[in-house]
C-alpha cells in the first residue's frame, strides 16, 4: 500500500486479507530505516516486537477470528509513553538512566488491543517544555515538507513521522499546544481531547493540571478510529474521568447541518500572520461561519497557563535540578529554575483565575457549538530561528508559538486541528468544542476534509 | 521581550518596569539557598530574564479582580 494510506484503509485491507499485517509493518519499518535518517523522528524502533505482533494478527485472521478496528495499523508514540523494555526518555538525557518500563502505557495497550502495531518511540522537546521540536540531546525533528524547518513541538517526532508518511498514526501529549503546534507545522490532523478524557497512566508527566494525550494522523476519520479505541475510565490515572466511552466515529459523517460555528476574535486575530488569517477564513467559509465571538481575557488565560506550567514543571523536576542540573538542556533548565523561584501566592492566583475563565468560556458554548482559531500564528519557522516578524515588529519566536493554543488547553476544551494546505507550507486551524464534545470537532473536521478545505499534504515516497 | 497580542502587550510593558533588577537578584539568591538549588553564575542572566517574564505574566494575572470567595480550579475531593 502507498505510504500515505490511512489507518482506516490499512485496517480494512488487513481485515479483508488484501494485504497482510506483516507486509504493512515490514513496509513501515523499511520507510523508517530509509527516511528517518533525515527526519530524525524516531528515537527507538521496536522492529522485533512489531513483526511479532503483525505475525500474531495474521494468524488470528487465518484462524477466522475477528480483528480489531485498527488491525495491522503501524503507530508510534512520543517517547514519554512507557513502552515495555525501554527507558521512558521524555526527550531527556537524564531519563536514559531510568529502569526500562515494565509494561506499556495504558493508551498503548488500548491501541494494541484494537490491533494496532507499535513500531517505535518518537523524538520530542526535552521534558515536553518546548514548542519547536528541537532537542539538544537527540537532534531536531525535521519537518517533512521542508527539512530545514521545525516540526513544532513538543511532539515533534509525531509530526515528522506522520507527516513524512512513516506511520499513519502517532500518539503525542499536549500541555499547552504540543499536539496542535506540530499538527499545524507538519500539515496534520491532531486531536487534543477534553482534559481527563484519555488516560495518562504510564506516561512521563509535565504539568499535572494541564497534561493531555491524544492522536495525530492524516485524516479526521483516523483520529476518530484511534480516539474511540482509547476512550474509557482508567483507575490508574486519578484525573481520567468516570465517563463511559462516547464513540465519535459513528457520528463523523453527519455533516455540518445544525452546528453553529463562530470565529474567535480579539486575541486570536492579533499577531496572526497572513497565512494564519487566510487559513481561518477558508475554514470559516467552508463551514458558513460568519459570526465572530470574543473569548474574554484570553491573553490573561495564556499568561496564567504560562505561570502554572513553569511552577508545576519546576516542582516536578526539583530533585533533578538539584542533582543533575548540568544534564538538562540549558534552555529548559533555566526556565524551570525560574519557575522554582516564583512565589506560590501568584500560582494560586492563576488557578483562581482559571476557574473564573472556565465559567466565562462555558457560557459561550450556550450560543455556539464550535469556535475556530488559528493553531499557530505562522507556518513552520526554520530550525534554530530565534525571532519572527509579526505586525511589523521583530518578536522572539518561542514564546509566541503557543499564544493561540494556550488559552484553550488552559480550560481543557477538546480541539481538532485541521491542516489547510497553503503553499509552500501548510498551517493548522483549531476547531474548539465544548467539554466532552470531541464528536462535534471531529464531525466538522471530517466535513472540511470532504470539501477538500482541510487536506494533509502528501508525503514524498 | 515583546509578545504578540494588543491589550496584553500594553499590560506586559507597563508591568515590566515594576520588577526591580536587584529584587530579582535577591529573589534568585534567597530562593536558591532556601531550596538548596545550586546555581552556576553563568546561568543567572537567563534565569533572571525568564523570572522577569514569568513575574510580569503572573502579576498580569494577579491584578485581575476576583472576590475573596473565588475557588482555585483544582478541587480536592475527600
Amino acid at each position: 500500500m502507498h505510504a500515505s494510506a490511512s489507518a482506516a484503509e490499512i485496517a480494512q485491507a488487513v481485515a479483508t486479507g488484501r494485504v497482510s499485517a506483516t507486509e504493512i509493518v515490514g513496509a513501515a519499518l523499511r520507510r523508517i530505516s530509509e527516511r528517518d535518517k533525515i527526519l530524525n523522528a524516531f528515537t527507538a524502533v521496536t522492529d522485533e516486537r512489531a513483526r511479532a505482533k503483525a505475525c500474531a494478527i495474521d494468524a488470528e485472521r487465518a484462524a477466522g477470528r475477528p480483528l480489531g478496528a485498527l488491525a495491522g495499523v503501524p503507530f508510534a508514540v512520543k517517547n514519554l509513553f512507557d513502552v515495555a523494555g525501554l527507558a521512558t526518555l521524555a526527550g531527556s538525557k537524564i531519563n536514559r538512566d531510568r529502569a526500562p518500563a515494565a509494561i506499556d502505557a495504558s493508551l498503548v495497550r488500548r491501541l494494541q488491543s484494537a490491533g494496532a502495531v507499535l513500531v517505535g518511540t518518537l523524538n520530542m522537546g526535552e521534558y515536553a517544555y518546548d514548542f519547536t521540536g528541537e532537542n539538544l540531546h537527540f537532534g531536531p525533528s525535521r519537518n517533512p515538507h521542508d527539512v530545514s524547518r521545525m516540526t513544532g513541538g513538543s511532539s515533534g517526532g509525531c509530526g515528522g513521522a506522520v507527516g513524512g508518511g512513516l506511520v499513519p498514526l502517532a500518539l503525542g501529549s499536549d500541555t499547552n499546544g504540543s499536539i496542535r503546534v506540530p499538527s499545524s507545522f507538519c500539515g496534520l490532523f491532531g486531536l487534543k481531547p477534553t482534559y481527563g478524557r484519555l488516560s495518562r497512566a504510564g506516561t512521563f508527566p509535565f504539568v499535572a493540571s494541564l497534561d493531555h494525550l491524544g492522536p495525530m494522523a492524516r485524516s479526521a476519520r483516523d483520529l476518530a478510529l484511534a480516539y474511540d479505541a482509547m476512550q474509557g475510565h482508567d483507575p490508574d490515572d486519578p484525573v481520567c474521568a468516570r465517563r463511559i466511552a462516547e464513540p465519535a466515529l459513528p457520528r463523523i459523517a453527519q455533516g455540518i447541518g445544525g452546528l453553529r460555528v463562530a470565529v474567535a476574535a480579539g486575541h486570536f486575530q492579533r499577531g496572526a500572520s497572513p497565512e494564519a488569517v487566510a487559513a481561518v477564513a477558508r475554514v470559516a467559509q467552508a463551514l458558513n461561519a460568519t459570526r465572530e465571538i470574543e473569548i474574554p481575557e484570553a491573553a490573561r488565560a495564556r499568561a496564567a497557563a504560562f505561570v502554572i506550567t513553569t511552577s508545576e514543571g519546576a516542582s516536578l523536576h526539583l530533585e533533578r535540578l538539584r542533582a543533575r542540573a548540568c544534564d538538562f538542556d540549558p534552555v529548559v533548565r533555566d526556565r524551570l529554575l525560574a519557575g522554582a523561584f516564583l512565589p506560590a501566592a501568584l500560582v494560586v492566583k492563576a488557578q483562581k483565575f482559571r476557574r473564573w475563565y472556565r465559567t466565562q468560556v462555558l457560557k459561550l458554548f450556550e450560543g455556539v457549538d464550535a469556535i475556530l482559531a488559528p493553531a499557530t500564528p505562522f507556518p513552520a519557522p526554520r530550525i534554530g530561528q530565534q525571532t519572527m516578524q509579526l505586525e511589523g515588529a521583530e518578536v522572539p519566536l518561542r514564546p509566541n508559538i503557543g499564544i493561540f493554543t494556550q488559552p484553550i488547553s488552559f480550560v481543557g476544551l477538546p480541539v481538532v486541528v485541521v491542516p489547510v494546505p497553503l503553499s509552500p507550507l501548510p498551517i493548522g486551524v483549531q476547531i474548539i468544542a465544548a467539554p466532552w464534545r470531541e464528536d462535534v470537532a471531529l464531525r466538522l473536521a471530517h466535513a472540511l476534509e470532504e470539501s477538500k478545505t482541510a487536506v494533509a499534504p502528501p508525503s514524498a515516497e | 521581550l515583546t509578545i504578540a497580542g494588543g491589550n496584553w502587550r500594553r499590560q506586559f510593558q507597563r508591568k515590566r518596569s515594576d520588577v526591580k533588577e536587584d529584587a530579582l537578584d535577591a529573589l534568585i539568591e534567597a530562593s536558591a539557598a532556601a531550596l538548596t538549588l545550586p546555581i552556576e553564575p553563568a546561568w543567572k542572566p537567563t534565569i533572571k530574564a525568564s523570572l522577569a517574564v514569568t513575574l510580569q505574566l503572573a502579576n498580569f494575572v494577579a491584578e485581575f479582580q476576583l472576590p475573596d470567595e473565588a475557588e482555585p480550579a483544582p478541587v480536592f475531593e475527600a
